[in-house]
């Protein structure tokens, strides 16, 4: 196939982007949440109109922004506030702001909303103590469960993190600094994989899905400060008996392969789980095969580190779209293997 | 008595047969009885005087038909085969001596050879051994015959194809198969208690290798030598004590012979003992001849005498003496000069191969006289304007001071960054001391004594019976089947490897997805490549960070291309920035990335640049590589300017062409009327031949600049400043000056100025040529080579500077230390010749 440009590049305030997320809520508008490092807010972009519709403003860097189906939005900034925030129109309210200690690097991990029956609108964050994170309930600002390493690990600050459901518990996924992965039962905030280090640099990115075949395991994609891209695959088996003793299982590392320039700040997996796209140190977006990992396209546009890549669900009017935010203040927006 | 009157009979006897045959006029059957009458008698030393008075009659006056049967030599043979060696051998080679040409003289080349081969030869060694013997001198006289024989008997019949045995090689071969038996015989008489003399064999070995025939007469005896010393404590003492008493004069032809053709030094203790301690001769010859006064390219005999010296029981002191000596040496000004640089490279060797042993004696190196030598050596080795010379100052300078562990610091040691050629990975493996060999070696060395003992032995060969012709028969049929086996076991290999493979594309293609172009993966860097040839100046001077000024060196050559008008403008000042460019990050070839930079500005404005280059070559604040970049950008500079246009475009369009008829491109893929026109080209026949375009002219670039290259150069060569000495010590500069003049000159061939510019190079090459460093009367030559291919009427210019120059050629081949030089001016010489001989419109002959 030849090769490949952008559909169109957004830009509108001088700011390195952090963070991307595709929002559609209720209404029938599409949004492309945008995050701005230093002063710059998040933006939400109106795709039709390739304008943005809405500003919310921040004094800090912003770390990350997520779109509830609710109509809100949760945004993370580099000092730790945590916000829910009411959209009308072209306004922004914020309905929920709480300070947590130790924002580092870590963006806020929220549980998407159809993992969960209950209303609660549950966000990982970094804790009071070194490698911990705590699980809070936003709406009722309570934290659920505090994740905190047992003593014996050696973890650093950590770096990424994800939350889904399995079987109706929930379960926190982490990378932290040393290259670990781990994997919690939250509700009895317990860990519950082997602990084993995957990278010898820290876990910058990871992203999963379910396995369609296997209904309480994963697949998921990893990427450090190194040059390795791993794929691995994990189950968890809650015994319904006895809920407190979930069984400890190990990340199975399926496929790993080797790029030539280290460092890779982003990593999502698209939704219909046929490609994967991660964003590197080298400012190239890459796309590889969901299943072999095999490299498909390596798209070349900016000319900053890529933080940030997301795909969209499949839009009408639009189809399925990935976004790429980069330091050097541009978000571009391509189109591909859309059938 | 009974003995006495029994000698007395015998000698009665041969009188009456002498008195008998005369009367008979030596009548075949009369000679015949007598023969057979004396086989049976016993004769004793005093008869022998009588006897040999019968035998030469007998071979001189006897029937010719007697003596053309094989009966006589039969009879003669018979007869002196009972007697001393000694009185055969002498009989026989003053016959030998006397006779001319003809059947007696066959006659008695013949008996001689039956004799050789039935062992009288080994008898004689054997019996001589005896330690009642005294020595003679009937010794000298009988070893100077024997090796004397294949020159006389090849001088007699001057017929290679008769009396083969005694041709030089097998003759000496076998008389080294000779003496290895009667070693092994002398073996057995130690053996059973009795005391030997080895002055006999010493002689004979002595002599052999004084005539030179060294060679052959070891062939054999080596091996034997190397495999029976090694296990047998009684030849070892025998052969040791053979070596020691080899007369002085003639020990140096067989010790050069042992050190130079030894397999390994293992084998050369066992042979020769602690001999260079006992002797002094023998010490002189290995330790000062062998090691610094014979001109060998071979570093074997090196490694065979400090392997032999480091074995010994005072080895390290020896060898402390030895690397001492050769350090001395090798760390001679005058002799890194004056000696070739195969016999340097052969010092060189030396030294190594005894840093390598002398490192294995761990404990008391005393290495303390070493280092001075050392120093002094290293420096005039690095001074030297001969790369290779420098490396092997390199080498030896790392080996050395690793031995005497001078740096206390831990792991500090000194490295020197040279190439490594195979030369250098030779050199450097020579530190590691060979193993000990194991015993397939003596097997083979065994073997290589018995194939030699066969080859002359003169046996006739084995018959083919019907059972070997069966057996190899049978083996050919198995080898057959053998191979017949094994290809089918690699087919079988290969199908199933085509089997594996289409299970992996299976694996491949399941996924749907079709790849887009992937670019070709390269190292990432944050750097930005400078678009303007300005953003590049002015990088180069800020060069912040490693990244932003390889960017910038690397793409000046590129940007001074694309925007010509521009570079010009800044030419001199970006010539300047980048001649003074230091490779502080230790960027990847960055000595050939400033130089052609460099070059591409050069080119792009010759004129102002190459004023200011040569006027910067005499100013004082560059170092010597900075020259000499200068020099190799002008001489690059100038071939790139002399190279018309046209070439380079011919070039690019043919590269083009050769892209347009690949045959492999799919018909499909072109649009329909090429397909179309394509197919009527090939259909169409033409009739005559297209006419070829008349080749472009293009302007002479460099000729109009020629003068800015090249005069200046030549301005301030006398000219001494702080930095910079060209008549002095900086004489590597001074050559390549000459080098880079010479190159320019060539460069301005074709153009109107090149016949001032040869006579100016010529009349500065006249200051130059008797310089003393041969590097620089090298490139005297050069720069007269040059001169004569580029001027277009060598003539005109032999009135006047090239005359002087022939005859100063001349003298060179004659009298210059260097043989190179001598090759170089040759060379020249030749040249310069057949340019005048064309012009004056000879034929070459």
């Amino acid at each position: 196939m030849s090769d490949i440009s952008p559909e169109y590049v957004l830009k509108r305030l001088g700011k390195p982007v952090t963070d991307l997320n595709f929002w559609s809520s209720g209404s029938t508008q599409p949004f492309l949440l945008a995050s701005y490092g230093e002063n710059g807010g998040v933006d939400l972009w109106d795709l039709k109109t390739k304008r943005s519709a809405c500003h919310i403003a921040s004094h800090a860097p912003m770390l990350s922004c997520y779109g509830m189906n609710t109509g809100e939005v949760i945004t993370f900034d580099k000092e730790g506030q945590l916000k829910l925030v009411k959209i009308r129109g072209a306004e922004a309210v914020n309905e929920v702001c709480l300070s947590t200690p130790n924002a580092g690097f870590c963006k806020a991990a929220v549980l998407p909303m159809h993992f969960d029956s209950s209303n609660a609108i549950k966000v990982a964050v970094p804790g009071e103590e070194m490698s911990s994170m705590n699980v809070w309930d936003l709406k009722n600002t309570k934290i659920l469960s505090r994740l905190i390493p047992p003593d014996g690990f050696k973890l650093g600050m950590p770096m990424c993190s994800k939350l889904v459901n399995v079987h109706s518990n929930l379960v926190a996924f982490i990378g932290y600094e040393d290259g670990t992965m781990l994997k919690w039962d939250v509700t009895n905030e317990k860990v519950i994989s082997k602990g084993e280090r995957l990278f010898d640099e820290p876990v910058m990115t990871f992203d999963l899905c379910n396995d369609t075949a296997l209904d309480s395991a994963q697949f998921g994609f990893c990427a450090s400060a190194t040059n390795e891209l791993i794929k691995w695959h994990v189950e968890t088996n809650f015994s319904k008996e006895a809920n407190l003793n979930s069984k400890v299982e190990d990340f199975q590392i399926m496929k790993k392969i080797s790029l030539l320039n280290p460092g890779i700040a982003s990593l999502k997996i698209r939704s219909d789980k046929k490609i994967i796209a991660t964003g590197g140190w080298d400012y190239k977006v890459r796309i590889f095969s969901f299943k072999s990992l095999k490299p498909l396209a390596v798209l070349q546009y900016h000319t900053g580190t890529v933080q940030t890549v997301a795909f969209s669900e499949c839009l009408q009017s639009f189809g399925q779209l990935l976004a790429c935010g980069s330091n050097d203040n541009k978000i571009s927006v391509w189109k591909l293997y859309n059938s | 008595m009974s003995t006495a009157s029994a000698n007395r009979s015998t000698r009665v006897c041969i009188r009456e047969w002498i008195n008998k045959l005369e009367s008979n006029e030596y009548e075949s059957r009369v000679t015949s009885d007598c023969l057979l009458h004396l086989i049976k008698q016993k004769v004793t030393k005093d008869d022998e005087q009588l006897l040999s008075a019968l035998l030469e009659n007998i071979i001189n006056h006897a029937n010719h038909d007697w003596i053309s049967s094989l009966y006589s030599e039969v009879l003669v043979f018979d007869l002196l085969k009972n007697l001393p060696s000694e009185f055969s051998f002498l009989l026989l080679m003053a016959r030998l001596h006397e006779l001319s040409i003809g059947s007696r003289l066959e006659f008695v080349v013949s008996v001689l050879e039956k004799l050789f081969i039935g062992g009288c030869y080994r008898s004689l060694l054997v019996q001589e051994s005896n330690v009642s013997t005294t020595s003679s001198h009937l010794w000298s006289k009988m070893i100077t015959c024997i090796g004397a024989l294949p020159d006389h008997v090849a001088n007699k019949f001057q017929n290679p194809t008769k009396f083969r045995f005694f041709h030089s090689e097998t003759f000496f071969i076998f008389l080294g198969v000779e003496i290895a038996q009667a070693i092994s015989t002398l073996a057995d008489v130690i053996k059973n208690g009795k005391e030997i003399k080895t002055e006999f064999i010493s002689l004979n070995i002595g002599h052999f290798c004084l005539l030179g025939k060294a060679e052959y007469l070891f062939k054999a005896l080596y091996p034997a030598l190397i495999t029976h010393c090694e296990s047998n404590f009684l030849w070892q003492r025998i052969v040791q004590k053979c070596f020691l008493s080899v007369p002085d004069r003639q020990l140096e032809s067989v010790l050069t012979f042992l050190f130079k053709h030894a397999p390994i030094p293992h084998c050369l203790p066992p042979i020769l003992g602690d001999m260079v301690t006992k002797k002094a001769k023998a010490k002189y010859i290995i330790l000062h001849k062998l090691l610094l006064l014979s001109n060998l390219s071979e570093t074997t005999a090196a490694e065979n005498v400090i392997g032999y010296i480091s074995r010994l029981s005072n080895a390290t002191f020896l060898l402390t003496e030895t690397i001492k000596k050769l350090l001395e040496a090798w760390g001679n000004k005058s002799s890194i000069k004056h000696t070739t640089y195969q016999q340097h490279k052969y010092l060189t060797a030396s030294i190594l191969v005894c840093v390598g042993h002398l490192s294995r004696h761990t404990a008391d190196k005393q290495t303390d006289g070493l280092l001075e030598h050392l120093m002094a050596g290293m420096r005039y080795h690095l001074e030297s304007p001969d790369m290779k010379i420098r490396k092997l100052g390199m080498i030896v300078g790392e080996k050395v001071t690793e031995l005497m562990s001078i740096p206390t610091k831990k792991d500090a040691k000194l490295l020197f960054e040279y190439d490594c050629d195979d030369e250098t990975v030779k050199l450097i493996s020579l530190c590691d001391p060979e193993d000990k060999p194991t015993s397939d070696f003596y097997q083979s060395q065994l073997n290589l004594f018995e194939k030699f003992k066969d080859d002359v032995s003169f046996k006739a060969d084995v018959d083919d019976t019907t059972y070997s012709v069966a057996k190899s028969s049978f083996m050919e049929m198995a080898k057959a089947q053998k191979l017949q086996l094994t290809t089918a076991k690699d087919e079988e290999d290969n199908t199933s490897f085509e089997f594996s493979r289409p299970d992996d594309e299976v694996v491949d293609s399941d996924d749907e997805l079709t790849p887009y172009n992937l670019p070709e993966e390269a190292a990432f860097s944050k750097a930005s490549k400078p678009m303007y040839i300005r953003d590049c100046l002015e990088g180069l001077i800020d060069h912040k960070n490693q990244e932003e000024m390889e960017f910038c060196l690397t793409n000046v050559t590129h940007l001074v291309e694309v925007d010509v008008v521009a570079a010009k403008e800044i030419a001199v000042e970006l010539f300047k920035v980048i001649l003074n460019l230091q490779d502080n990050y230790a960027i990847d070839n960055f000595v050939q990335l400033r130089r052609s930079a460099l070059c591409a500005v050069l080119v792009c404005n010759p004129k102002e640049v190459a004023e200011y280059v040569t006027m910067e070559f005499y100013s004082e604040h560059y170092n010597l590589q900075q020259r000499m970049d200068m020099l190799d950008v002008l001489v690059m500079s100038a071939g790139r300017l002399s190279t018309p246009e046209t070439d380079k475009k011919g070039k690019n369009s043919e590269v083009q062409l050769v892209g347009d008829v690949n045959p492999d491109i799919d018909e499909s893929s072109l649009p329909w009327q090429q397909v179309v026109e394509k197919r009527i080209e090939a259909k169409t026949k033409r009739f005559g031949k297209p006419r070829k375009p008349a080749g472009k002219s293009n302007p002479d670039q460099f000729g109009p600049v020629a003068g800015y290259f090249f005069y200046p150069l030549m301005s301030g060569y006398d000219r001494r400043i702080r930095t910079l000495d060209l008549l002095g010590e900086d004489s590597i500069i001074l050559g390549r000056l000459l080098y880079a003049l010479g190159t320019i000159l060539y460069s301005t061939a074709n153009s109107l100025v090149v016949e001032k510019m040869a006579s100016s190079l010529l009349e500065f090459v006249a200051e130059l040529r008797h310089h003393l460093e041969s590097f620089v009367r090298k490139a005297c030559i050069y720069c007269v080579s040059m001169a004569t291919v580029s001027v277009p009427n060598v003539t005109r210019l032999l009135s006047s500077n090239a005359f002087d120059c022939r005859q100063w050629l001349c003298d060179v081949i004659k009298e210059d230390d260097d043989e190179d030089t001598r090759r170089a001016s040759a060379n020249a010489l030749g040249l310069l010749d057949a340019k005048v001989r064309v012009e004056l419109g000879m034929q070459a002959t």
